[in-house]
């Protein structure tokens, strides 16, 4: 349930906050609310994506900077749903260089047949 | 029922049960085929199939209006599964007693999408047992790899697929979209001209398509999950090429006369016997 000040996310959005684009119906209610400090709260949210974390955080940041310079507190997260929050927040502030993929092998998609063997075949015929 | 135009294609049987068999015998079944084909999928040969097979053929046939037959081993397996048309809403999710049917994720429902993504991740831990401090785990890659279809495919429909096999403790679970795959995305939101093997290197690098330097972090952070913190196995397949990631050796596959339309991404991960901290993999 959603008070004067305070959205439910979960009841808003869902118990797992995956998306990028679904955090925008969070946006439309908190620029409904009158008051300036708004409270986001995650109770029986299970589960946030980094994604999706990454939205939120954003979210902050926008009102923040708006003429109303709104203020949004994330309350209530459990242990896990934190620690994304705060995973995202410290990787925007200093990200971490990306792995580099290009010595990754090349192969024909031939070099992944394995060759039929006598003890495969009984393998295949009993599979399940 | 086949027309005229339809073309009728016998599904492989993977050579063995190891996500690099399924890959061939994917490819097998869809080299020549074009993305718009009509094609008439032939189930004879399969006595057992794994998701990564069995949902591209589903969204394939969903796309083109294509069919399929299928012997009396699969049917009943099929049918659990809703395949090929899958289901949209949560009660249809939660309908089902046996299996997790195919899960048709829509753009424009908004919200709801979330929240049937939502069911669907309550099933799965469900089904695999919810061993404390491993939800994050499960729940981390499916939710990235999901979001990803609705910020760059240019897809309006995503589909996701899972089998958990209680004997063997694991889970195969495939998601795929038949939006403008990986080199498509680069060439038109960065003018890059790659091939589907660069492009796929350039996803696994994090160069992202959007401006914010902080973006790009979910396929590989997924990938990482999925193969460091629980030790399992994956696939992405975009156009002409596939990653695959088996048995802690990764690499580059090249896959000439097939193409995907968009991304298919297949992984297995055993079941976690305990907690598991994703937050190193997550950078």
């Amino acid at each position: 349930m959603n008070t004067n000040n305070t959205i439910n996310v979960a009841s808003v959005v869902a118990p797992v906050l995956s998306s990028r684009d679904v955090i925008s119906a969070l946006k439309t209610d908190i620029a409904k609310i009158p008051t300036q400090e708004i409270e986001l709260d995650f109770t029986a949210v299970e589960f946030v994506s980094r994604s999706a974390a990454h939205e939120l955080l954003r979210l902050k940041e926008w009102f923040a900077t708006q003429d109303q310079k709104k203020t949004i507190e994330f309350t209530n997260a459990n242990e896990e749903v934190a620690k994304m929050l705060r995973t995202v927040a410290s990787n925007r502030a200093i990200p971490k260089t990306p792995e580099n993929a290009e010595n990754i092998k090349t192969v024909s998609i031939n070099d992944l047949e394995t060759k039929p063997t006598t003890l495969g075949f009984l393998r295949r015929l009993f599979a399940n | 029922m086949a027309n005229n135009d339809t073309a009728t294609r016998k599904v492989e049987r993977p050579q063995n049960e190891n996500l690099s068999s399924q890959l061939v015998a994917l490819y097998k079944t869809f080299r020549g085929i074009q993305p718009s084909q009509q094609v008439s999928f032939d189930f004879s040969l399969i006595t057992w199939i794994n998701p990564l097979m069995l949902l591209p053929i589903g969204a394939h046939i969903q796309t083109t209006s294509g069919n399929y037959s299928s012997p009396s081993a699969i049917s009943s397996y099929l049918s659990a599964i809703q395949f090929p048309h899958g289901v949209d809403t949560i009660d249809a999710l939660q309908q089902s007693k046996t299996y997790i049917p195919i899960g048709v994720l829509k753009r424009q429902a908004d919200v709801g999408r979330e929240r049937l993504e939502s069911a669907f991740l309550h099933l799965l831990t469900t089904t695999i047992g919810d061993t404390p401090g491993s939800r994050n785990a499960i729940y981390y890659p499916i939710s990235e790899l999901t979001t990803n279809i609705f910020d760059h495919s240019q897809s309006d429909t995503g589909w996701i697929l899972a089998q958990w096999y209680p004997n063997k403790k694991f889970l195969d679970l495939c998601i795929v979209d038949r939006g403008r795959g990986l080199a498509a995305t680069y060439q038109e939101e960065l003018g890059l001209t790659l091939t589907d093997d660069e492009a796929i290197r350039n996803a696994l690098q994090g160069v992202s398509t959007k401006k914010e330097r902080e973006r790009g972090y979910g396929v590989r952070t997924s990938k990482n999950v999925v193969c460091k913190a629980l030790g399992g196995s994956f696939t992405l397949i975009s156009g002409s090429a596939a990653y695959l990631v088996e048995q802690h050796s990764e690499k580059m596959v090249r896959l000439p006369q097939f193409s995907w339309p968009g991304v298919i991404i297949g992984y297995r991960i055993p079941q976690p016997d305990g907690p598991i901290d994703i937050t190193p993999h997550l950078e």
